[in-house]
């Protein structure tokens, strides 16, 4: 009879001790908010970062997939992280990704809008990345070399971007978004002194986004 | 002529009034990919999100239980939100010519995949997400955030 009950009270014991394990545990979990930040992979900067700050101080992540959770008031925490613990936390996020922007640069004849013919395989490339995105912006910048005038090239830069939006418009480019801007000579691919004639400074450059 | 001078007048004081009418801010990104419910809110209006939307700074983008969504800024930085964000895009300047910029998110719930974009490159920390517990600076580089409340 006596041992019927220690077993009872025994059992009761452990079974509060469980509740109030579960319960302590959950509310730590509930009331304290976290982040946890996780350096990716780049192949197109290696040498990326991030700084996490926590008050005055910063802990800086380098090496990826590294990952540094910071809870409320609490130190960062620096922890290796594995790819299934990166995917089960953020396959949805990283499956959103937009496709990467792109850029072409189309080439020109000097003093003028014509788009030289080694550069017309060009405008086919713009068609393709166009159509396997969606939602698509189309930006398109003219410039020029450094012969004559800033104003005269200003105007000259225009017209070869304007001249390039035809192009892609009457071939039936679709678009939700399609602007056509000059810079002028501000913007030289390579820098010369003025007044040179320099065939890659003659371009227009097609960002798609 | 007076009359028409008064038109032009009334119609631009009225685009300048009306609460949402973004006659004078700036683009700085568009919706590109979307799944499930996500939500825009602009100006005390929470309207469902379609791929193409215009963003502007201040915005509020949410996803539900469901949802994930894709951002291109005009900097090229990328944003991608899992279920259960909550971003508020708090700062955003960029000049395409000298990539001066400043670029900072408010998150507060949910997971973020972030790719920097010129602003970052340029100048270093100009880009930052703020979550509730820490602030987060960008320096060239590919992360992933996820802040449990």
């Amino acid at each position: 009879m006596r041992s019927e009950q220690n077993k009872i009270l025994k059992w009761s014991a452990i079974f509060c001790l469980l509740l109030l394990t579960a319960g302590g545990c959950s509310t730590v979990e509930i009331n304290k908010p976290s982040t946890l930040v996780v350096l990716l992979p780049d192949e197109n900067s290696p040498n990326g970062a991030v700084a996490v700050g926590q008050g005055d101080a910063e802990t800086v992540l380098d090496t990826p997939m590294t990952a540094a959770k910071v809870e409320q008031g609490g130190p960062v925490i620096k922890e290796n992280i594995t790819q299934e613990e990166l995917e089960r936390d953020f396959s949805e996020a990283l499956a959103a990704t937009p496709l990467e922007p792109i850029s072409f640069t189309l080439y020109f004849e000097e003093g003028n809008s014509v788009v030289l013919d080694t550069s017309k395989d060009t405008l086919d490339k713009i068609f393709e990345e166009v159509a396997r995105r969606q939602a698509v912006e189309v930006q398109i910048t003219g410039h020029t070399d450094t012969v004559g005038a800033t104003s005269d090239n200003d105007k000259l830069s225009i017209q070869r971007a304007e001249s390039i939006k035809e192009m892609l418009v009457s071939n039936g480019l679709k678009s939700n978004f399609i602007r056509a801007v000059g810079r002028g000579e501000r913007e030289l691919l390579v820098p010369t002194p003025d007044n040179i004639d320099e065939p890659k400074n003659r371009r227009v450059e097609v960002t798609i986004r | 002529m007076k009359r028409l001078f008064l038109l032009s007048f009334c119609f631009l004081f009225l685009m300048a009034v009306i609460p949402g009418s973004r006659v004078w801010a700036a683009e700085i990104g568009q919706i590109k990919t979307l799944k499930g419910d996500v939500f825009l809110a602009r100006d005390n209006n929470r309207t469902q999100a379609q791929p193409g939307d215009i963003l502007y700074q201040a915005d509020v983008v949410e996803t539900g239980d469901n949802g994930s969504v894709g951002i291109t800024f005009i900097d090229n930085s990328r944003f991608s939100a899992g279920p259960n964000t909550r971003i508020e895009l708090s700062r955003f300047s960029f000049n395409p010519t000298t990539q001066d910029g400043e670029f900072i998110t408010d998150m507060a719930s949910g997971t973020l995949a972030v790719i920097s974009g010129q602003i970052a490159k340029h100048s270093p920390e100009a880009m930052k997400v703020k979550t509730p517990t820490t602030i987060l600076g960008f320096r060239g580089t590919k992360a992933a955030i996820k802040v449990n409340e």
